[in-house]
Formats: C-alpha cells, structure tokens, sequence
C-alpha cells in the first residue's frame, strides 16, 4: 500500500507553539502571571485542535511530511506526521490537555505557578516533538528537550526527597540519552543517513549493528521504564506533582516505546531483528518487566508508588506485544499503549485529588475514602477495572489482542504471563477500591482519627484549610472532575461505539508500519 | 582542493601590531587623557577583528596570504594565512574583543586594573601572531610572547597563592619554551626549513626525529594542559582574574593544539606519523585527559578550579579528535576547538560575574544564587547543557564528528569513553545549576534580592551563551563549513 507524501509546514508549526509560548511565559513571568494557567490550558486545547486537524488528511492515507531547513546540527530535521504518530499524537495531546485543566486545581497552594506551567509547555513541545520528528536526529533532539525540562518538573516540590529523585532521574536520563547518541552515531556511519524510510536503514549484520541496537534499547528503555533500567521510575513519580506524574507516566513512558518502535521499523526491520534473535531477549526482558513491576507494586503502601510500579508493568505488555513482531501484536500494543495514556493518567489525576483534598498518600489511610470523595474514586474505581481488563473498558480489548498475538507468534507462555499480572493488578487495585467504598466500622473510625490528625497538621502549614471534623464530602472542585471524567469516559466509551475509532487508527498503524 | 595564488600583504602585521599599539596607547592615555582609555583598549581590538574579516573571503577562496619579514635569522619574520589560520584568527579576535570589554566591566576601578590590560593585550597580541604564523620560528616568538606575559596576569592578585600559582606556571612555560627550541634546533637541523603548508617537512624516519616529536609533544602538551603536563593549570585558574583564566582557556590553550595540528600536518606529515605510529602515544594521553579531568573536576569546591579540571578533559576531547588522523575527526577537532572556547568562556565569565558581584568563589557557598542572579545563572545553564553534548547546542557536532572519526579509524570503543565523559560533564555541572535555582525553598540564610545587571559584564557572557547553539540553528552552519574545509586540506 502506498501513501501519498504532502509537503507541508504544519507538523513543524504544531510543535513550536507550546515550546514558544512556554518560552514567552518562562521570560514574562510577571507580566503574564495572572493568565498563567489560561495560556496552559489554551495552548494544550489549541495543540489538541491542530492535532485534529491533521485527521482528513490522514484518514485518506496521506503522509504530512515537513523538512526543515533552518537548522544545520550537522544536517537539517524533518517533522512527518504518519498513521501511527497520528495515534499517538492524537491521544497523548488530548491526555496533555486533561493534565492541564487539572492542573490549577492541584497547584492551587504551590509554589512557583508560572515555572511549573512554563516547563509544562515545554515538556509537551518536547514530548510531541519526539513523536512528529521524521529522523532520528530530530527525534534525539526532542527526547533530550523533553528529558530536560521534565527535571524541572519533578523537582518542583523542591524538598530534599523529591531534589533526590529529581536528581536520580536526570542523570539516568542523561545517560540514557547518550546511549541513543552512540546507537545513532553508529547508525549515520553504516548507512550515511538517519531518515526514517522502510525498510529499515541497517540492513548487514555486524558488530556494529548489534551494539546500535543494545545502545537504542537502553536507552528507549530507561525512559520507557524497561527491567533492568526502571530503577528511576519510582522514585520520580511520587516525587512529582501528580499532573505531571500523569503526564510522566501516561505519555513521556511512551515516547520510549515509540522510540523502540522506531528501531525496530525503520532503523532495522522486522526480519532483520527476527534472524537475529533480538525479539526473544526482548521478549524475555518484557515478561521479566511485567511480572517484576506487578509483584513490586503489591508490596507497595504509597499509592503513587504503587501506580509507578504498575506503570512498569504496562509497559512490559506493550514491549511484550511490538516484539511479538507481527501485525495483531503491534496492534495490540499500539492499542494497549493508548488504553495505558488514559487509565494511567486518570489514576495519577485521582492520587493527585485525593492528596491535595486530604493530604493522603498512603493506601492504609484511604479507608472509606470513597464517601467522602465519591466522583474521584469511582473513576478511580474505572480506571482499575480497565487496569485488570474487564470487558467493556479498553483494557479488555488490548490484552485480548496481546493474547492472540501471542498465540499467532506460537509463544503461549505470554498468555499466561498476562493472566498472572491480570490478577496481580486486580489484587493490587481491587483492594483500594473495596476499602475505599466499604470501610470496616472500627477501621473508619481509626481511619477517622488518623485524617483528622493529619489535616490539622496540614492546617498548621498552612498549605490546606480544610478540615475533616463534621465535613463529609470532600469532593475536588468542579474543573478537577470533569477533566478526570473526560479521561474516564475516554476508558470505556470507544469500546461501547459501533466503530472503534481508536482501535481503527491503532489498526492503520500497524498497518501503515507492516507494508513495505 | 589546491591553492594556487598567494597574496603578499601587510595586514597580518598590522593585526598583531594593533594590541601592541594599543599597550602604548593604553598607557598613554592613562597618563594624559584617561578618559580616552577605554577607547584606545577596545580600539585596538577591534581594529584586529575588522582585518580579520577583511582578508576572509580572500583565504576562504583558496588564496593564502603571506608576509616575510626578513627580521629573524634563519627562517625569518612569515606570516602565511590559510584557511586554519583564518579560522583560529577570527576566533583569537572575536574573544579578544569580548574579553577586553569583559575586563572593563571586570575592573571597573581603573587603578585597579591599569597594568592587567597591558598584560592583556601583549597576550592577546602573542594569540593573534601565533595563530598567523607561517613557519615554527615565528610560532616560537609569538608563543614566548604571549606566555611569558601571561605570568604577571596568573599573579596579578598578589596574594601569596596567585605568587605561588604564577610561579608555577612561568617554570612550566619556562620547561615548554626550551622543550620547544630543542625541538625547532632539531627539525631546522635535519631538513633545513621550518616554514608551514609544505605537508610535511620530514621525508625519512631518523632516530633524532624522536626526541623531536617529545619534545613538541611536551612543549604544546604544557600549553594545552595535556595530562600529566598540567599541573600549573588549575592553580593558574584559581588564582588569576576571571578575564584572564578565561583568555588562557579560550584562546591559550587553542595556541597549543593549533601547535600540536601543526606539527602533526606540517612538519611531521601524514606518512610518517602513520608509519612511526606516534599519534598513538598522544591518543592514550588524550583519553586519560578526558577521564581524568572529568574525574578531578568532580573533588573540586571553588568554581574556577572545576572549569579548569574541566578544560583538561576538553582539550582532551581535541587532542583525541587530532590523534585519530581521520578526516571526520578533525572536523570534529576544529569545531571543538570553537565549541569549547564558547562553552567554557560562558562558564568562566559567569564565574566572574559571580565573584565580582558577590565574591563567592566556592560551589558549595551558590545555594540558591539563581535568586539573586537569574540571568547569569541561566547562562550558566545554557552552557552546562551545552557540555553535555546535546542537540541543538555546540558539542553535539564535535562529539559527533569526533565519533564518527573514532569509527572511521576502527576504534568504537573510544565513543564509550567520549559518553562516559559526557555524563561526568553533566554530573558535574548540572548541580551547580540546579542547586543555583532549585532545592532552596526552606532555606533561610540565602539573598533572594536580584543584583544590578552590569552591562559591560553581562553583554559578552549572553553574547557567549549564544554562541553555544547560533550556529547550529543557522541554516548553514558557518564553522562547520571551515572545519571541513580545513580537514579536506589536510587529507
């Protein structure tokens, strides 16, 4: 199947308008304060519209594709917007909209609003750049743009455990981007180019071949929060504002499979990475990933925690299903990346209500949580439900796709990985929900003492005026639960449709990224 | 691509001369006319920059531009501009003017500083006739010059560790200047000429050429702080004035691997290097340089000290780049050579911004300085992410080349040690910048008021900080152009 290329400047115009207004905002701090959290969430909105905009186009099979010229680090950077980066594009932008319009609320009591929303903008021009770049250098470029302001994000609590993790995180990322460096240095010097074209570049097997590969999968894999290089990922994700965690987790995780998607397609080639048997050792890694991240988030008492680890998991499923090397595996993992970007920043959004409204991190004080908070859990109560994969939410449709994929490749054993962490999640995630809804008498009344004490030292800092004594609902303000609604309706409702609209974008995807 | 014309012109007299010119006048003036001064000092250097670009696209098109003097017995007073000169003079001119305007808003006391600017501009003379010289003599002179005037400005504080620390650094020049007669006794002796751009004077492997090759190798290696010659380096750093470290950065230490590029291309020549394998001995020093100095840089408290520690894993970068004789990494090499002059220039100048404004020179006193400083400290930002060697900035184009040419000689790994030096760059630098802005939420004793912004300091710190990505988001990018046309003439 061919695709028709237009030649165009959107993609590329896409991307600088968060980056420059997040500049604008960076440099008139003072004079923009007042609308700080208007340009965010217009921007966000406005990106989320462009993207959008792009549908027809590629409805009808048709490649944006944007060279641009006016850098020269040594050569010039493309944008292209394709099937599967419209998928991406499409859902992440609007997850990035969401996180925004929750964003005032949770921010609310914080320090340094208009830092926090400059670096937002620039982390989501940087996140968006990595998925429209049309090389690798482009993509590189980006990756490390979105690395580095992210920092700033994570550590804007600034207090000494979240500069820690701050920290970890952005030297792990620093070294994992110059592991993409080496992967593309080798790539540019065995092929001469770094344009993504199919079938891939690297076509000969070599020494070199092999160690580009180890290079690009450490590197897309510490971001994505791969086995043997998550160890940033939990530290990071509690330490950060929960808008940002759901960003994090939601989308910048992505951006790394993206990447590896990248590898696999457009630098090697299916076939190529097959003969070599690089899929099995992947393969490996990713049930590795899968049931460590599982198993390490029951044990787990702080719920952002506890989802960072989860996140660990998911994104074992989705290197699971791209390295089962073939369509429905791909779709299944397009797909299950998608499901992930709502449900995962749905629940960080959730944590994030939960904690500004009463200060709770930890999941042995949330008993009865959901009287008091009943909008935030029920999502919440969504979000986990298509977590463990019941059928109509999303979750179902991507782990029936994985599991089909896996008996397609003749590897049945990652059915049955997927079961076990199936139930691994239900017995991390049902729990919280359970206890949240139906509190034991004599547990709520403990759970009653221990809030009350916990808000009245809030009160003291000053950093929240509520208080627990005679008041029941608890519920976050309006703006916080339609953005988490949005996100919740976004689990189920593309299931529920005649026509699954994700899952046909998903579909052409995989489609666009198999005909060669 | 061959040149075939040469030009004969009086300009690159008239370029060194005009710094020279200017000590007299600027001493002058100080007497007489003082408020004459500043003038005369950024006159005299602007005058070198505004014939620099004058003679560029000549020398771009492939003429040389040439003067004989017939002064300085046995080869002479040459000046020969190629397109390597080009590129080093445009550079020792460019930072000779920030620098200068830099020192003023540095001493803004004239008394203060009234002998440092002659200091200065003999230095920045003896940069500029280093960078034209067309044969070793001449090289010989200018290099003396400018390193024997750059003692009085290691010492110009007079404290005793700035006595102790200049001391030091003059018995080194002192060791490289007769390291580098030897050597010019030697190579005159064996092949009667010592002139540059005949591709390599040596034509037969003799034992005597030996001793040459240590000898240049020890006599550039000092300059450019190569391990284990650098032991002057740091102390020099910590104790000159901030213009003054950043001159022997930006601009001396690139006089020595211009030397090293010399002497690897013009006097020994391609054939014989690859025969004897003498590049090899500089590249085990290079890589130690490069972990070396990232290593070191880490222990370092006071400020200048780490730039310094630094600057020796740079220069290692560049000298790696020149020993892997391949065409990509001298391209790499030469792109460094200006990458780094702006990255660690930024650097030093936001030191200085630092220590004249708050007289902090230790990093563990810069808690919380973003809040008094923010511009500086973003420069400083700027510049630290610059190292690291990212896209859109600087030394992403080196590093690449520079592993590319690594590749291209059939040596991968060294890319390994190239990325383990990037990281110790950024674990290094990124704390300074982040514990300047972040982390000092709960803390009390911090200023939070923001300083004055000095316009005489604070212009060519942005100017630099600039610098570290201008070019690589230019539609061509103009260094990387020379560099490859440089490196296309050497191979």
């Amino acid at each position: 199947m061919e695709y028709e290329v237009i030649h165009t400047f959107l993609p590329a115009i896409i991307i600088f308008v968060p980056i420059i207004s997040g500049i604008i905002l960076f440099f008139f701090s003072e004079r923009l304060y007042p609308y700080k959290e208007h340009i965010c969430i217009g921007v966000t909105g406005l990106f989320f519209i462009l993207v959008l905009s792009m549908y027809p186009a590629i409805s009808e099979g048709k490649i944006l594709l944007g060279i641009f010229q006016y850098f020269s680090f040594p050569f010039s950077v493309s944008f292209k917007v394709d099937q599967l980066t419209f998928f991406l594009g499409v859902f992440f932008s609007f997850v990035w909209f969401m996180a925004a319009c929750f964003s005032p609320g949770y921010m609310a009591h914080e320090h340094k609003k208009e830092r926090y929303y400059a670096f937002f903008l620039l982390a989501e021009g940087g996140c968006m750049g990595t998925i429209f770049a049309g090389d690798l250098l482009g993509l590189f470029l980006f990756f490390e743009f979105m690395a580095l302001t992210t920092y700033v994000l994570i550590a804007h609590e600034e207090t000494p455990v979240t500069m820690f993790a701050a920290a970890k995180y952005l030297y792990m990322t620093v070294g994992g981007g110059l592991s993409v460096f080496f992967g593309l240095l080798i790539t540019f010097y065995l092929t001469g180019s770094v344009i993504f074209t199919r079938p891939g570049l690297i076509t000969e097997p070599s020494g070199l071949a092999t160690a580009a590969f180890i290079a690009f999968m450490l590197g897309f894999g510490l971001k994505a929060g791969m086995f043997p290089v998550h160890v940033w990922l939990p530290d990071a994700h509690p330490a950060a504002p929960s808008p940002v965690s759901a960003a994090l987790s939601g989308i910048m995780l992505k951006t790394g499979i993206y990447g590896m998607i990248r590898v696999i397609f457009n630098v090697y080639s299916p076939d190529f990475i097959g003969k070599a048997n690089w899929d099995t050792v992947m393969l490996v890694i990713a049930a590795i990933t899968i049931l460590l991240g599982s198993a390490m988030a029951l044990l787990q008492d702080d719920l952002k925690r506890r989802l960072a680890y989860s996140s660990i998991a998911q994104i074992g499923y989705i290197i699971l299903g791209i390295f089962l090397l073939n369509q429905s595996g791909l779709t299944g993992g397009l797909y299950h990346l998608f499901t992930h970007a709502f449900m995962k920043g749905l629940l960080f959004l959730c944590a994030g209500a939960i904690i500004v409204q009463t200060g709770i991190r930890n999941i042995s004080q949330m008993k009865g949580i959901g009287l008091k908070m009943p909008l935030t859990m029920v999502f919440f109560t969504i979000a986990s439900l298509t977590m463990v994969g019941i059928p109509p939410f999303n979750g179902f449709i991507s782990k029936w796709q994985l599991s089909l994929a896996s008996l397609e490749a003749g590897q049945p054993v990652f059915v049955a990985i997927l079961i076990i962490s199936s139930l691994l999640n239900a017995a991390y995630y049902f729990p919280i929900v359970i206890t949240a809804f139906f509190p034991g008498e004599k547990a709520a009344h403990h759970d009653h003492e221990d809030t009350t004490e916990r808000c009245s030292t809030e009160d003291s800092n000053g950093h929240s005026n509520l208080y627990y004594g005679g008041k029941l609902n608890l519920e976050a303000p309006w703006h916080m639960v339609i953005s988490m609604g949005l996100l919740a309706i976004g689990c189920v409702a593309f299931a529920l449709m005649p026509v699954n609209w994700a899952w046909e974008l998903a579909l052409a995807a995989a489609r666009s990224l198999f005909s060669m | 691509m061959q040149h075939n014309q040469t030009v004969v012109s009086i300009i690159p007299a008239l370029i060194f001369l005009f710094p020279l010119l200017g000590v007299a006048g600027t001493m002058l003036t100080d007497h007489y006319r003082s408020e004459w001064r500043n003038c005369v000092i950024i006159g005299s250097v602007t005058l070198p920059i505004l014939f620099a670009v004058l003679l560029y696209p000549g020398v771009s098109a492939g003429k040389i531009v040439y003067l004989l003097i017939d002064l300085l017995p046995p080869a002479g007073l040459e000046f020969r501009i190629d397109l390597l000169s080009m590129y080093m003079l445009l550079l020792f001119s460019f930072f000779s003017l920030i620098l200068m305007i830099y020192s003023l808003g540095y001493y803004r006391n004239k008394e203060e500083g009234r002998k440092f600017f002659y200091f200065m501009l003999i230095a920045i003379s003896g940069c500029l006739g280093v960078s034209m010289s067309g044969n070793m003599l001449t090289y010989f002179l200018f290099f003396e010059l400018m390193s024997l005037s750059f003692f009085p400005l290691v010492a110009y504080k007079s404290t005793p560790e700035a006595y102790s620390a200049g001391l030091k650094f003059f018995f080194m020049t002192i060791i490289s200047g007769v390291a580098l007669f030897w050597a010019i006794v030697i190579t005159y002796t064996s092949t009667g000429s010592l002139a540059f751009g005949m591709g390599g004077l040596f034509t037969k492997i003799e034992p005597i050429m030996t001793v040459a090759f240590i000898c240049y190798l020890i006599s550039f290696g000092i300059k450019s702080a190569l391990i284990p010659l650098h032991i002057w380096m740091p102390d020099a750093y910590a104790a000159a004035p901030t213009p003054a470290a950043t001159l022997s950065s930006a601009m001396m230490l690139k006089t020595g691997v211009l030397g090293l590029i010399r002497v690897f291309h013009d006097i020994f020549g391609l054939t014989i290097l690859q025969e004897t394998g003498w590049n090899n001995i500089l590249l085990v020093l290079a890589l130690i340089s490069m972990v070396y100095g990232s290593i070191c840089a880490f222990a370092q408290d006071d400020l200048n000290r780490r730039l310094a520690y630094s600057g020796i894993a740079q220069v290692g970068y560049i000298l790696l780049g020149l020993s892997l004789v391949t065409e990509m990494a001298l391209v790499g090499t030469v792109y460094h050579i200006m990458a780094h002059a702006f990255m660690k220039g930024c650097m030093f100048l936001c030191a200085g911004v630092i220590y004249v404004n708050t007289g902090k020179t230790k990093i563990s006193e810069m808690k919380g300085i973003g809040m008094q400083m923010p511009v500086t400290m973003l420069a400083f930002t700027v510049a630290a992410v610059s190292s690291v060697g990212i896209p859109p900035f600087n030394l992403f184009v080196s590093k690449w080349h520079l592993g590319l040419g690594a590749i291209e000689a059939g040596m991968p790994a060294i890319i390994l040690v190239l990325l383990l030096s990037s990281v110790l760059n950024a674990s290094y630098y990124f704390p300074i910048s982040i514990n300047a802005f972040l982390g000092c939420r709960e803390l009390q004793n911090i200023e939070r008021q923001r300083l004055r912004l000095q316009p005489m300091r604070m212009v060519p710190l942005l100017i630099l900080a600039a610098g570290a990505f201008a070019f690589t988001i230019m539609p061509y990018n103009w260094p990387l152009g020379l560099a490859r046309a440089i490196a296309q003439l050497y191979f």
